[in-house]
């Protein structure tokens, strides 16, 4: 009945196959019918999804694009709306973004090496596994009280970039550990075997062999950790980064501020032009996470063209 | 002395092909379970040794434990000697990387590096320090490789190109050829036409024909037919032990064991 065993059914009974209908009969029939409701649901599914952001989109587009202007790149915040710029949140989230991928990205893929490759399992790993798992799960909110309390306060940061910076990787590290070990994990043991087979330490199998075969997963495990850390709010409000910042910031003990922190500052003032400075910094904010996604899945594809097919 | 013209003759061999490896009552634990039975088996230099026997006998655990890749597995516990050039390789203070140097292992399925056909060859001998910086000693190192490996032929034009892109012979003959590359003394095999069509494994067993002139070879295989073609010397391994060993063709039409009989009939296994 089915195209695939006809073949095999011919040489068994040539009547019987001669018998069977090729065409589509029974309870073919009904499982046809699920495989194409499934489809059409799958797809409507994936549509709303799609027209839902692209109203969004398309409302902050409405509202912002108007605004954009070099002038509202490069100004200062003001009283006024019209004469409101992003410059100084514009380079403090560059600065803060920058930091954190320099603090968070050989931390977390390092810890994930440890974890993978060298640790042995037991108890300790297990403690360990279970806290990156928690740490992940905390709201941001509270790793910035945790933040003020370490970074700010006992190490004597100040409200500092650095601060900033330090919290945003506590809060991503999880997402870079648990994203780079699955990356890990996933290189055939084979190319480990065959790379000890020619002499290699564990360290030159892990540097050389493993971790090069590792880079697309775990500069998708970075995409997403860093895409987080760029628009959080909640946690740069609690160590006291500031919402008025008229100058840029020049070195990583400055005073910042960033682009969610004045968007949320903006966003909720009663005054419709200040809504619409906002949606045009949040058009900002998207084109810079859009930049760095694009270059971290730069970076992912050289790698893959250089490790697969 | 007064030898017999027999052992006159053995002694001779012995000569020509000394033992360059040789287990000595080596045992192998996984746990509580014995794999490899206190097993005494010499490998003669610049022959082909095959290691035969059913699935689960000891004999791959046996290869992997001369170069010590063995030492990876949880819970492995070694037991007795197996003698490198004299020296026990169980010994302490021995170091693994230089084992492995030395004595190098094909795998049973083709696991080329994720990278160009030209960096297999050279990231071994490249690791190790043992290729001249520069050019020209890279590209004769992957030549000559390649060409030992008998594919210099199907890949000089595309060196370059991603090792995953050649069909599994060809990953396997490059397997070779990066083996070949670090100058070992021995080579291991591990069934390593498992995972090949049979126009692949006529390849690779001409190879290790042509490999036999410079280096001494131990292959695992379930194949009797391969071990009768290719080796020089046949070891039946049964539930952990060595049953017998001998000359390939001795063993395989005059076996004094009855189970290395049944087993090469196809009794059983």
């Amino acid at each position: 009945m089915l195209e695939s065993t006809r073949a095999g059914a011919i040489p068994a009974n040539p009547t019987k196959a001669e018998a069977a209908p090729l065409e589509t009969t029974g309870n073919l029939v009904f499982r046809k019918r699920r495989e194409l409701l499934f489809r059409r649901l799958a797809a409507a599914v994936t549509w709303s999804v799609i027209l839902i952001l692209g109203t969004l989109l398309y409302r902050i587009a409405a509202d912002g694009l108007p605004w954009l202007s070099l002038e509202f790149l490069s100004g200062t915040p003001s009283r006024f709306a019209h004469k409101s710029g992003i410059y100084p949140a514009l380079l403090g989230t560059a600065w803060l973004m920058g930091l954190t991928a320099l603090f968070s990205i050989p931390l977390g893929v390092a810890a994930a090496i440890y974890l993978e490759e060298y640790a042995s399992r037991g108890r300790f790993t297990r403690i360990v596994e279970l806290n990156i798992a928690n740490l992940a799960g905390t709201p941001s909110i509270v790793l910035g009280l945790l933040g003020l309390t370490v970074f700010v306060r006992f190490f004597g940061l100040g409200r500092s970039l650095m601060a900033g910076a330090l919290t945003l990787t506590l809060m991503i590290l999880p997402t870079i550990i648990i994203a780079s070990r699955e990356a890990l994990r996933a290189v055939p043991h084979t190319i480990r075997q065959a790379a000890y087979a020619v002499g290699a330490t564990r360290w030159q199998t892990v540097r050389g062999q493993v971790v090069p075969a590792a880079i697309p997963g775990i500069m998708t495990g970075i995409i997403l950790a860093l895409s987080r850390a760029i628009g959080e709010t909640a946690p740069l409000i609690v160590i006291g980064a500031l919402s008025y910042v008229a100058f840029a910031p020049s070195g990583p003990m400055d005073q910042f501020t960033t682009l969610p922190i004045v968007i949320f500052n903006w966003a909720s003032r009663p005054k419709v032009e200040f809504q619409q400075i906002a949606a045009a910094a949040i058009l900002v904010l998207l084109t810079a996470m859009l930049l760095m996604n694009l270059t971290a899945i730069m970076i992912r594809q050289r790698a893959q063209r250089r490790h697969r097919q | 002395m007064n030898l017999t013209p027999n052992t006159q003759a053995s002694l001779a061999a012995d000569a020509a092909h000394p033992t360059v490896v040789e287990c000595r009552e080596f045992s192998v634990y996984y746990g509580d379970k014995q794999a490899v039975r206190s097993v005494n088996l010499g490998f003669p230099e610049k022959q082909v040794t095959a290691v035969i026997g059913p699935s689960g006998c000891g004999k791959s655990t046996l290869l992997r434990s001369v170069n010590r890749m063995n030492d990876f597995v949880p819970g492995l516990r070694t037991d007795g000697r197996i003698l490198f050039r004299g020296e026990n390789l169980y010994r302490d203070r021995v170091d693994v990387v230089e084992v492995r140097k030395r004595i190098g292992m094909v795998f049973q399925k083709p696991n080329p590096f994720p990278k160009s056909i030209a960096e297999n060859i050279l990231w071994g001998p490249r690791i190790n320090a043992m290729v001249a910086r520069g050019r020209e000693a890279s590209e004769e190192l992957v030549e000559s490789s390649l060409r030992k490996a008998a594919l210099w032929d199907e890949v000089k034009d595309r060196l370059d190109d991603s090792a995953f892109g050649l069909s599994g012979g060809q990953q396997q003959r490059l397997c070779i050829a990066r083996t070949i590359a670090m100058r070992p003394e021995v080579i291991l095999m591990d069934e390593p036409c498992s995972a090949l069509d049979p126009r692949s494994t006529a390849k690779v067993e001409e190879l290790i024909a042509e490999l036999r002139q410079e280096y001494t070879i131990a292959i695992v295989t379930h194949n009797m037919q391969q071990a009768a073609r290719v080796s020089d010397k046949t070891a039946f391994f049964f539930e952990g032990k060595l049953i017998e060993t001998g000359p390939t063709k001795k063993l395989f039409t005059a076996p004094e064991q009855k189970q290395t009989e049944d087993y090469i009939t196809g009794r059983f296994g």
